[in-house]
C-alpha cells in the first residue's frame, strides 16, 4: 500500500487484466478504500445509467459489484446506488427492463428510482441560505434529489466512452446526470443568431456542469476505460467500436480524473471546453502539475481512442443528405445523436425513406430536390424561409394546360432550439408513415408495451 | 485390420475408378457398388463423380495420397498405404507400404506440418510419387468403425445419421484421426466441437429430424459437369438401404444437358410420382459450405452477418439457385395476392436478407457488447429418460461483438409452477459465481420444435394458424419466461398474436426489390 498524504488531488493510472483487478490494486496506491469510506457512511454509487441497453451503454456492473464489496469491508451503514437517464427514460423503465433492483437488493445494496424520491422530497429541500448566496446555484442545488445531498459519500463509477461534445464521457459530466434530465436541458426561444454565433450552447452548459460540481464532489471517481467505445459514442451506435485497453483511472478528484484520463486517451486537454472554462474559473487543479499521479506512465500509454464524426456528413445515413449552414453544438449533438440511431435502430426504414435533405443551422444551402425536406431545428426554420423549395410548380387544367406554384407539402419541421430526440422521431414518423418505417414502428410499440410513459411522470 | 467387406468394396471402388479413367465407357457401368461408410449402393460411376468433383472441393484439390494407421498411443506405425491418383480426389491403386518408409522419430501427430512434409519426402525418394496429403487413423478408429460396419446393414435411416455423426463426433473429440494439410472441413468440425463442448453433432441432428416433415423428398443435386438425384424417404422405422436412393441421371434415362431446369424437374416428377421434388445448385452449397468452414471460433458478429445474408439470399432466390415441383403456393402471384388482401405481405422472393441479419446489431444493444446470457432448455427429454439430462443450461459470454466462452452451469431443479420467480433466482445465484447475468431466459423443447417446424421448414408456407400458434406459445409462460423481460417478450406478451404477426412481418420482408 503506498502511503499517500498530499494536499494536491491523486490519480493512478492502473493496468491489469480485469478492471476489477485494475480497481483493488489502484485503491491500494490510494490508500486503500478506508481513505475515502468511514465505518457507518452512507454511500450513493453513482454510476453510468444511460439507455435501458447493456454495457457500454451503462457502467460495468462486475466493477460496480466490486465497489460494494469493497463498501461493505468499510462497513457502510447503507449504500445506494442510481443515476437519471441521459434520454428521456425513466428510471424506473430502466429498472424493469435490466432488472437492476432485484439484483442489486440480493446484494444488499438499494437501487433507487431517483424519479419517485425526487417527487417525494423536492418540496421539503431545506437551504441553508447561507451556504449558497448565488441564486443559480441554489437554483441548481433544489434541483438535485435530496437524497444525494444527504448521503456521506459519493462514489462516481463512470464508464468512458467517445462523446460529441467532450472528446469523451468525463466524470464531471456523468455527475451532471444527477440532475433529472428535465433539468439537464438547455434549451433557447430566441435570439438564435447569436447563440449560433456565440456556440451559447456549449458554454451554458459548461457552466452548468461546473455549478453543479462546486454543489456535489463525489469522493472517489472511477474512471473506466478498461473498454471503451471509439468512432462512434457515448452509446452503442452502428459505427461504434469497443476498445480494449486494459486501464482503469481512480482519482480523489472528479477533475483531476478526467484531465488524466483526458491525456491516457491521447486527447488534447487545452481542447476540451470544460477543462478549459474550469481552467479560466480558476477551479482546482488549475493546472496539469497540479496533481499527482501514479502508476503507468502516459507518455508510453499509447491509447489514442478514435474520436466521434466532427461532421455530421460524416455519418453517413443512406438517403439522407445533410445540408448544413452554421449551427451551434447544441443542434450539432441532437442531429449527431438522431443520425446515429437511425442508422443503428432503422436500417430498413432508411432504404424507405427514398432521397431526404436534413436542413440544419443558419443560412443552409438549398437543396436540389424538392421532396422531404426535414427542417432541423429554429435556426434551419428560420433561415430557410424564403428559399424557393416551399413552393412547386403544379401543371393544373384539363384542356388548357397551366403551370401554378403551390406550396411544398413534403417538408416537415422539427421544433426546438435544439430540437429533442423525442419530437424528431415523432415528426419522422408523423411524416413517413409506419407503412415506410416498420422498424420505428416496431420500437414505438416496444415503448407503448413497457407503459414508459406511466413511469415518465 | 480394417472390415473385409468394407475393404473389398473399396477395392472394387479403385478398381472401377481405374477403369473409368483408362477404359471403360460410361455406358458400360452397370455394377453397384456401396458408398464408404455407408450401406447405400449405388452405380460405381457416382462414387467416381463423387471423388472427382466434391472430394477437391471439400479434402484436397491435389493429387495422390497416402493412409497411414497408428498405434493408439501414436508410437507405432502399423500400416501405410498409398493411393496413387490420376486426377485429383479420384483414387485409383491401393499399395501397402512397408511401414519403415516414415522414419517414427521424425513423425508425429504433435506436428503435423512438419510430419507430412517428412513423409512426402520419403515417398517421393522411394516411389517417386509426390503426395499432396496424408490421413492419419489411429487404431481405435479403425476399431470404431468396424463395429458400426458390422451393424450398419441393420440401421434405420435415423440410426445410420446418429452413428455415423457419433463416430465423427468422437473421432475428432479424441483426436482418432488427423489430415494434413488439414482441410478447412475438419479444422471447422474440431473448433465448433471444441468450442460447443456439451454439445453433439447428433443431439442438433436430433432436433432437426424430429421436426423435419416426413414426406418424400427428392432432391436433384444439379451442376453442368455432374448432377445426382437423392430420393428419400425418411420414415425412421426403415432400413437406410430402402429409404435412401441415389441416382445418376442417366440411371432415370433423363439426359440433363438437354434440358432446363423446369423440364428436368418435370421428367424426374414423372420418374417419382407423389414426391417433392427440389433442384438445388451444387456450386450454391458448396460455396455456403465453403463459407461456413472457413468460420473462425469465436465467430464475429460481423462474419455472422454477412454469412446470413448469403445463406438467407439462397433462400430468396427460388427459381434461380434452387426450384421445386411442384412450386410453394406461396410464389404463386394469385395466391399471393389473396394473402395481399388479408394483409400480410408474405412474398418469399423478398426475404429481407439483408435486414434481418442486422436484428444481430440491434441484440448487442440491447445486451451490450459484453454479456452474459442463460439459457435454459427446458423439457429436452420429457419422457424423463434418466439417461439423458431433461434440462440443459448454457451461459454464453460476449465479448465486443463475439460469442466468446460458452459454460454450463448446473442450477437446482426449476419450479415449473414458479417459473418468474424461479429463474429471478437463478440469475442472482450464477451472476454470484459467473458475474453479473444479463438475462436468464428459459425455453421449452415444445416451442423450440414449433419454431423450427413453422419457421424454418415449412418458411415456404403461409400457414397462419400454425405461425399464430407459435405466438401463442411465445406468449405463454409455460414454455417462453425470461428475467428480465426483454421489451420484445412485453410486447408479445400485451399484443394480440395477429398483431404481431403484421407488426414484425414487415421487417422480415421487404417492401420492393433493391
Ligand atoms: S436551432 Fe440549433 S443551431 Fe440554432 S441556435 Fe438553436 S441549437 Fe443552435
Amino acid at each position: 500500500m503506498t502511503k499517500v498524504d498530499s494536499k494536491k488531488p491523486l490519480v493512478v493510472v492502473m493496468k491489469g487484466d480485469t478492471p476489477q483487478e485494475c480497481l483493488i490494486n489502484g485503491l491500494d496506491k490510494l490508500g486503500g478504500i478506508s481513505k475515502f469510506i468511514k465505518k457507518d457512511d452512507v454511500v450513493f454509487l453513482k454510476t453510468t445509467l444511460r439507455l435501458p441497453f447493456g454495457f457500454p451503454n451503462n457502467s460495468n456492473i462486475d466493477l460496480v459489484d466490486k465497489i460494494i464489496l469493497e463498501c461493505k469491508k468499510a462497513e457502510v451503514k447503507k449504500i445506494f446506488i442510481g443515476a437519471y437517464s441521459s434520454l428521456d427514460f425513466s428510471t424506473k423503465s430502466i429498472d424493469l427492463i435490466l432488472g437492476l433492483s432485484s439484483y442489486f437488493e440480493n446484494k444488499g445494496v438499494e437501487f433507487v428510482n431517483l424519479d419517485e424520491r425526487y417527487e417525494l422530497v423536492s418540496n421539503d429541500i431545506k437551504i441553508d441560505e447561507n451556504e449558497y448566496s448565488n441564486e443559480k446555484i441554489k437554483d441548481l442545488r433544489n434541483q438535485i434529489p435530496e437524497l444525494i445531498l444527504n448521503v456521506d459519500k459519493i462514489i462516481l463509477i463512470n464508464q468512458i466512452n467517445i462523446h460529441p461534445l467532450f472528446m469523451c464521457d468525463l466524470s464531471l459530466l456523468n455527475l451532471y446526470s444527477i440532475l433529472p434530465p428535465k433539468f439537464q436541458k438547455i434549451n433557447y426561444t430566441h435570439n438564435f443568431k447569436e447563440i449560433v454565433q456565440n456556440n451559447q450552447y456549449i458554454k451554458d452548459l459548461v457552466l452548468k456542469i461546473i455549478d453543479l460540481y462546486s454543489i456535489v464532489k463525489p469522493t472517489l471517481v472511477i474512471n473506466d476505460i478498461f473498454y471503451a467505445l471509439e468512432k462512434a459514442g457515448p452509446f452503442i451506435y452502428k459505427d461504434s467500436k469497443l476498445k480494449k485497453n486494459n486501464i482503469l483511472i481512480v482519482g480523489n478528484d472528479a477533475l483531476a480524473t478526467d484531465i488524466i484520463t483526458l491525456k491516457s486517451l491521447g486527447f488534447d486537454i487545452e481542447k476540451n471546453p470544460l477543462i478549459l472554462e474550469c481552467k479560466k474559473q480558476a477551479v482546482n487543479p488549475n493546472n496539469f502539475d497540479d496533481i499527482k499521479c501514479y502508476g503507468e506512465d502516459l507518455d508510453e500509454l499509447d491509447l489514442n481512442l478514435i474520436p466521434c464524426y466532427s461532421n455530421l456528413d460524416q455519418i453517413r445515413a443512406q438517403n439522407i443528405t445533410i445540408h448544413s449552414g452554421e449551427y451551434c453544438s447544441g443542434c450539432y449533438h441532437k442531429a449527431y445523436e438522431l443520425l446515429n440511431f437511425i442508422k443503428t435502430l432503422l436500417p430498413k426504414d432508411l432504404k424507405y425513406l427514398k432521397e431526404c435533405s436534413l436542413l440544419i443551422g443558419l443560412n443552409p444551402p438549398e437543396p436540389m430536390n424538392k421532396k422531404n425536406i426535414l427542417l432541423f431545428g429554429e435556426c434551419a426554420k428560420i433561415a430557410t424561409q424564403n428559399y424557393d423549395f416551399h413552393k412547386v410548380s403544379k401543371i393544373k387544367g384539363f384542356r388548357k394546360k397551366k403551370e401554378i406554384q403551390v406550396q411544398n407539402k413534403a417538408i416537415f419541421k422539427i421544433d426546438g432550439c435544439p430540437p429533442s430526440l423525442k419530437d424528431s422521431f415523432c415528426k419522422i414518423y408523423d411524416y413517413f408513415g409506419k407503412k415506410n418505417l416498420p422498424e420505428l414502428n416496431l420500437i414505438y410499440k416496444l415503448l407503448d408495451s413497457l407503459d414508459i410513459s406511466k413511469y415518465n411522470k | 485390420m480394417i472390415n473385409e467387406k468394407f475393404l473389398n468394396n473399396w477395392l472394387k471402388i479403385l478398381n472401377y475408378n481405374n477403369k473409368i479413367n483408362e477404359s471403360l465407357e460410361i455406358d458400360e457401368i452397370t455394377e453397384k457398388i456401396t458408398i464408404p461408410f455407408t450401406p447405400i449402393d449405388v452405380n460405381a460411376l457416382l462414387i467416381y463423380n463423387f471423388f472427382k468433383y466434391l472430394y477437391p472441393e471439400i479434402i484436397n484439390d491435389q493429387q495422390n495420397v497416402l493412409d497411414i494407421i497408428i498405434s493408439n498411443d501414436k508410437e507405432k506405425i502399423l500400416d501405410t498405404i498409398l493411393y496413387e491418383t490420376k486426377e485429383p480426389g479420384v483414387p485409383i491403386s491401393y499399395e501397402k507400404l512397408n511401414t519403415n518408409i516414415i522414419k517414427s522419430r521424425k513423425f508425429s501427430t504433435e506436428n503435423l506440418e512438419e510430419s507430412f512434409f517428412n513423409v512426402q519426402k520419403r515417398v517421393l525418394k522411394k516411389k517417386e510419387l509426390r503426395i499432396s496429403h496424408i490421413r492419419i487413423f489411429k487404431e481405435e478408429f479403425i476399431e470404431i468403425l468396424n463395429k458400426y460396419l458390422k451393424k450398419s446393414d441393420d440401421l434405420s435411416f435415423h440410426e445410420f445419421f446418429i452413428s455415423l455423426l457419433e463416430i465423427i463426433d468422437k473421432s475428432i473429440r479424441e483426436k482418432l484421426f488427423f489430415i494434413s494439410p488439414k482441410p478447412n472441413l475438419l479444422s471447422f468440425l474440431e473448433d465448433f466441437l471444441q468450442f460447443f463442448n456439451n454439445f453433439h453433432l447428433s443431439t442438433i441432428f436430433e432436433l432437426l429430424f424430429r421436426n423435419i416433415s416426413k414426406d418424400n423428398y427428392v432432391i436433384i443435386f444439379y451442376s453442368r459437369a455432374f448432377s445426382f438425384i437423392v430420393k428419400l424417404n425418411i420414415k425412421s422405422t426403415k432400413k437406410v438401404k430402402n429409404c435412401i436412393k441415389i441416382f445418376n441421371p442417366r440411371d432415370l434415362e433423363i439426359e440433363f444437358d438437354k434440358l432446363d431446369k423446369h423440364e428436368i424437374l418435370k421428367k424426374v416428377n414423372m420418374k417419382f410420382k407423389n414426391n417433392l421434388i427440389y433442384l438445388i445448385e451444387q456450386g450454391q452449397i458448396l460455396r455456403i459450405l465453403n463459407e461456413l468452414f472457413e468460420f473462425e471460433f469465436p465467430i464475429q458478429k460481423e462474419k455472422l452477418n454477412l454469412f446470413l445474408q448469403k445463406l438467407l439470399f439462397q433462400f430468396r432466390s427460388f427459381q434461380s439457385n434452387w426450384y421445386r415441383h411442384p412450386p410453394p403456393k406461396m410464389y404463386r402471384a394469385f395466391y399471393r395476392f389473396l394473402i395481399r388482401l388479408l394483409g400480410f405481405n408474405y412474398n418469399l422472393k423478398k426475404i429481407s436478407h439483408w435486414a434481418i441479419p442486422e436484428l444481430l446489431y440491434k441484440s448487442d444493444l440491447i445486451f451490450g457488447m459484453n454479456s452474459k446470457i442463460v439459457l435454459i432448455l427446458y423439457n429436452l427429454n420429457p419422457e424423463k429418460d434418466p439417461e439423458k439430462k431433461n434440462n440443459v443450461v448454457i451461459l454464453l459470454e460476449t465479448e465486443n461483438n463475439a460469442v466468446t466462452n460458452i459454460y454450463y452451469p448446473s442450477i437446482d431443479t426449476l419450479e415449473e409452477k414458479n417459473t418468474k420467480i424461479s429463474i429471478k433466482t437463478i440469475r442472482n445465484e450464477l451472476s454470484t459465481e459467473y458475474g453479473y447475468i444479463n438475462i436468464v431466459i428459459k425455453i421449452d423443447k415444445f416451442l423450440i420444435d414449433l419454431i423450427i417446424q413453422n419457421f424454418i421448414f415449412k418458411f415456404t408456407k403461409f400457414q397462419l394458424f400454425s405461425k399464430l400458434k407459435t405466438i401463442r406459445a411465445i406468449k405463454n409462460e409455460k414454455y417462453l419466461s425470461m428475467y428480465p423481460e426483454m421489451p420484445i417478450y412485453k410486447f408479445i406478451k400485451k399484443s394480440n398474436s395477429l398483431k404481431i404477426f403484421k407488426t414484425i412481418l414487415p421487417i422480415l420482408i421487404d417492401k420492393h426489390e433493391f
